[in-house]
């Protein structure tokens, strides 16, 4: 199911471009576009970063890329979470294996605050995807598992006035469903915080 | 900001796109664990794991250890697979011993005192060449001490000959009688194409179907592989493949007292019997219903642990159940020139080793 929202907000996205890219003819149809967009307070904002996130013990880092629509406070997008930090431990022993861990979702949030220097959001997440053990040396997933994880969370924008702001997160997550030898739901769940670079694009006042 | 061209974040969205696809969940019949979880060491494990790789004991191919109920060595070697099947040899012969419980459990047999002659009509021109040979009972097929003249732990020549007739149930029957039934220790595998025969007659079944329905659906063993004699007879001598971890459920079904998954596979009362002393052939080692104990002996006592079995497959195919440690060690090998007592059975005493060593 979340192929289907992704490709609904990739068709959005492939829409926009073809009307960016659009020759000198199509150029009032896009300017009409974009205005349409600015009228309606629509814009769309991008975040790439790092989650340090529980991971059995330990923070790790993720790497995290959201895309959302904004519609004046609001906004709902998808984002994308994946292991950066290589994890390795003993599962089959004496086998040590690789954990692999990608998820993609949807992310909505609200703005909840706004100042000369500050804003902050309230977001919250839901992002499924998968968690492999991995053979390092085969590269085959040896035991893999389904997970879900809910990530509420609160976030500064540092210098809301320019495109490329200065993104803090913190908050909470929670997996769930995983189901895999030697880990469970509880190594991954407990606070986290986020640093990244945000673009807001189109709709800077909010 | 307006101009900005989003295409490459579409790039970069799209390269994290993943597939989301479900591998099938591995068969997990124990959750996984270290050695140090159970006050073992984990370097002592690490060495033995490189000794073996070494090929300092020879020709192992697989080591599975499951301990308190988990699993807390699994390896393979000599390019050996965890879905490989191997041909566990002569460890067989046990499942003929599970199928006979069975058997009872099910009221197809209502004793193992029951002479052969009386379930085996159709070889009763083989039964007839010597009166004695009627009073064999399949206790005493169970306890390598029918009488039948057999040759296997020195010249294997009989279970050659076995197996290159047609009939091989008829080859084993055939056999003069060199002691009278029941006295007399001498290993025959051969005899339990006998009691596969039995198996058969009884439930009008073979003993894989048999076996398959009552033990391997429960115990989840889905692939396996069992060979037959040329008239249709399954090969309880020697002729089971399976992969070392299906291997190894059927130690732990025992150690579990015949319970799996809160269902009742086995009587208990049958493998408390089939495992517990009958007899002692050896200095080194005793015999349950074709289960082997150690015994007191100087040099096994140290490992004697008063209610631990094992079966030892010629090749090396060998699984050991200890229940007053909750251990069981199966071991995969493929070595032809050791015997019953090889690489594999000194592996089993090194293991224990370090496990008392820690304890």
């Amino acid at each position: 199911m979340y192929k289907c929202y992704f490709g609904l907000l990739l068709c959005f996205f492939q829409h926009l471009i073809i009307a960016q890219q659009s020759d000198s003819l199509t150029q009032f149809k896009t300017n009409n576009f974009i205005q349409y967009l600015e009228d309606k307070d629509i814009g769309w904002t991008t975040f790439a970063g790092f989650d340090m996130a529980p991971t059995m013990g330990n923070f790790q880092k993720q790497i995290r890329i959201d895309i959302a629509l904004t519609l004046k406070k609001l906004s709902l997008g998808m984002t994308y979470l994946s292991l950066f930090e290589v994890l390795e431990q003993y599962v089959i022993f004496p086998n040590i294996y690789r954990l692999n861990a990608k998820h993609g979702g949807i992310i909505l949030g609200i703005s909840i605050f706004q100042s000369k220097w500050i804003n902050g959001y309230l977001n919250t997440a839901y992002h499924w995807g998968q968690m492999s053990w991995e053979d390092p040396l085969a590269k085959e997933h040896v035991f893999s598992s389904k997970s879900e994880c809910i990530k509420p969370e609160f976030e500064i924008i540092i210098y809301p006035k320019f495109g490329l702001q200065l993104s803090i997160k913190v908050g909470y997550q929670q997996m769930i469903e995983l189901d895999l030898p030697r880990i469970n739901s509880a190594d991954f769940s407990g606070l986290f915080y986020s640093l990244g670079l945000k673009i807001n694009l189109s709709n800077e006042k909010y | 900001m307006k101009n900005i061209n989003p295409f490459f974040l579409l790039i970069l969205m799209g390269s994290c796109m993943f597939s989301n696809e479900n591998l099938a969940p591995d068969q997990q019949t124990w959750d996984y664990a270290l050695p140090n979880q159970f006050d073992l060491s984990d370097k002592e494990f690490l060495d033995l794991n490189e000794a073996i790789l070494n090929n300092e004991f020879k020709n192992i191919n697989a080591l599975v250890i499951i301990k308190n109920d988990q699993l807390i060595f699994e390896n393979y070697y000599l390019d050996q697979q965890r879905e490989d099947l191997n041909k566990i040899d002569n460890a067989t012969n046990v499942l003929t011993s599970i199928a006979i419980g069975m058997a009872i459990d099910d009221g197809y047999l209502i004793s193992i005192e029951t002479p052969i002659a009386d379930l085996l009509p159709e070889y009763e021109n083989e039964l007839s060449t010597d009166s004695l040979k009627k009073i064999i009972t399949i206790e005493h097929l169970l306890t390598h001490r029918s009488g039948l003249s057999w040759d296997e732990i020195v010249s294997e020549d009989d279970i050659k000959e076995m197996m290159n007739s047609d009939d091989w149930v008829k080859y084993v029957l055939g056999k003069a009688l060199e002691a009278v039934p029941g006295v007399r220790y001498n290993f025959n595998s051969g005899a339990s194409m006998i009691l596969s025969k039995i198996i058969e007659n009884l439930t009008n079944e073979s003993l894989s179907a048999y076996i398959d329905r009552r033990l391997f659906k429960a115990l989840e063993i889905k692939k396996w592989l069992w060979t037959t004699d040329p008239l249709g007879t399954t090969n309880a001598a020697n002729g089971l493949h399976l992969t070392q971890l299906d291997f190894t459920k059927i130690g732990y079904l025992l150690l579990k007292n015949g319970l799996w998954k809160d269902q009742v596979i086995l009587s208990k009362n049958w493998i408390y019997e089939s495992t517990s002393l009958q007899h002692q052939p050896s200095y080194s080692y005793s015999m349950g219903y074709l289960w082997f104990q150690f015994t007191e002996d100087r040099v096994n006592s140290p490992y004697n642990s008063k209610r631990a079995f094992y079966i030892p497959g010629n090749t090396g195919y060998h699984l050991y159940i200890n229940p007053e440690e909750n251990l069981i060690v199966s071991i995969g090998a493929k070595n032809y020139f050791y015997g019953l007592f090889g690489p594999s059975y000194w592996l089993y005493l090194l293991i224990m080793d370090l496990h008392r060593d820690n304890l």
